[in-house]
């Protein structure tokens, strides 16, 4: 069976049609340390191959979008007190609490995808659509790069395409506190903050608000089977590469752990 | 009263059609743009787009940011804003000066 073992990516791709990614069903990480792995996975895209990385965090982090004011959007003191880290991503959007979540993200070429960023999310958050299906919930794509369930938003998407690649990460709710992410919030008073709050609690949902009892692997194990259903991929469970380790160890420190990134706009 | 050579500071925070917030920060100088910084949820790719838009908007008078804005943009996604959003954006700082 030598001859089958020599087969390459793109004879298997032949064979079946299923396009191969590289699946990590990574652990819950730090926030300087999930942009970094996702970073770095980006950059060694042609290298390692496309690769579908399910993750969470801990502690508990605010994400801020690209084009976002870490001074403006986050309440630093409140951050710091409940031991909450904060970064800014490489992707734009906004403001984002990773808690009882699984976030998801996806490396593979521009050619996988259509041209316009628009029209790929739709293309992407499919793999988001059927894992809620799996899970139980008539859920549906409802753009720009959300997926509600019931009307109401169950996960929130990024992209950005650099270095050769396509890169899209996002949040599937697992659970949802809407004060505690407000307290964590800069708002402009306190009467909006609680306007804001009752907005947030009637246009977003999670697992378990839906009725779906299920921990983070089988979420894990949702979305990878999703991603696969709704790209047409073959995913082989993997772990990252050393090269990809040491990029990211670096870009831990010097770019996402450090405030001349986190605190640039 | 300001002059024309006045310095004055505006900002303003636009919430676009759609949801997603524009907020900007500029310094004036009568009616025209000194500094410029435009934060917000929005979405634009290559996202370092935003420094060319900023740093073309310095030296620029108040009524001619939408030529200014639409160089910069050429030929960018931008996803859930317009150009055009930006420069209310903009003439809404200019107009909340002080």
């Amino acid at each position: 069976m030598a001859g089958e073992q020599a087969l390459s990516c793109a004879e298997v791709m032949r064979m079946d049609g299923r396009r191969e990614v590289r699946l990590i069903l990574d652990e819950f990480r730090p926030a300087a340390r999930n942009m970094a792995i996702d970073e770095a996975v980006l950059r060694h895209l042609s290298e390692s191959g496309p690769t579908l990385r399910i993750y969470g965090w801990k502690p508990p982090a605010v994400s801020i979008g690209y084009f976002q004011s870490m001074s403006e959007e986050v309440d630093l003191d409140a951050a710091r007190a409940r031991g909450v880290d904060v970064v800014r991503r490489i992707t734009g959007g906004g403001a984002v609490y990773h808690r009882w979540e699984a976030t998801y993200s996806i490396v593979i070429p521009p050619e996988w995808v259509p041209g316009r960023v628009l029209d790929s999310y739709r293309v992407i958050c499919e793999g988001i659509v059927r894992a809620l299906r799996e899970l139980g919930l008539n859920a549906s794509f409802a753009g720009v790069n959300d997926v509600v369930v019931n009307g109401r938003k169950i996960s929130g998407s990024a992209q950005t395409r650099r270095f050769g690649g396509v890169l899209q990460h996002g949040t599937l709710l697992m659970d949802v506190d809407v004060e505690e992410m407000f307290s964590l919030l800069r708002v402009p008073s306190e009467k909006v903050r609680d306007k804001m709050i009752k907005s947030v609690k009637d246009r977003v949902t999670s697992l378990k608000s839906e009725g779906v009892d299920a921990d983070f692997r089988r979420v894990a194990d949702a979305l990878a089977r999703g991603f696969a259903e709704a790209m047409n991929l073959k995913l082989v469970e993997g772990t990252l590469t050393e090269k990809e380790m040491s990029l990211a160890r670096e870009l831990e420190v010097e770019k996402y752990g450090n405030d001349a990134w986190n605190f640039r706009r | 009263m300001e002059t024309t050579r006045g310095i004055s500071e505006g900002n303003a925070v636009y919430k676009v059609a759609g949801g997603k917030m524009i907020k900007v920060r500029a310094r004036f100088a009568g009616d025209v743009i000194e500094d410029i910084r435009i934060s917000g949820d929005f979405f634009l790719h290559p996202e370092e787009v935003i420094e060319d838009v900023e740093r073309s908007l310095r030296g620029v008078r108040i009524h001619e940011v939408e030529k200014a804005v639409a160089d910069a943009l050429r030929g960018v996604e931008c996803v859930g804003v317009s150009p055009s959003d930006f420069c209310t954006a903009i003439r809404m700082a200019h107009e909340a000066r002080k």
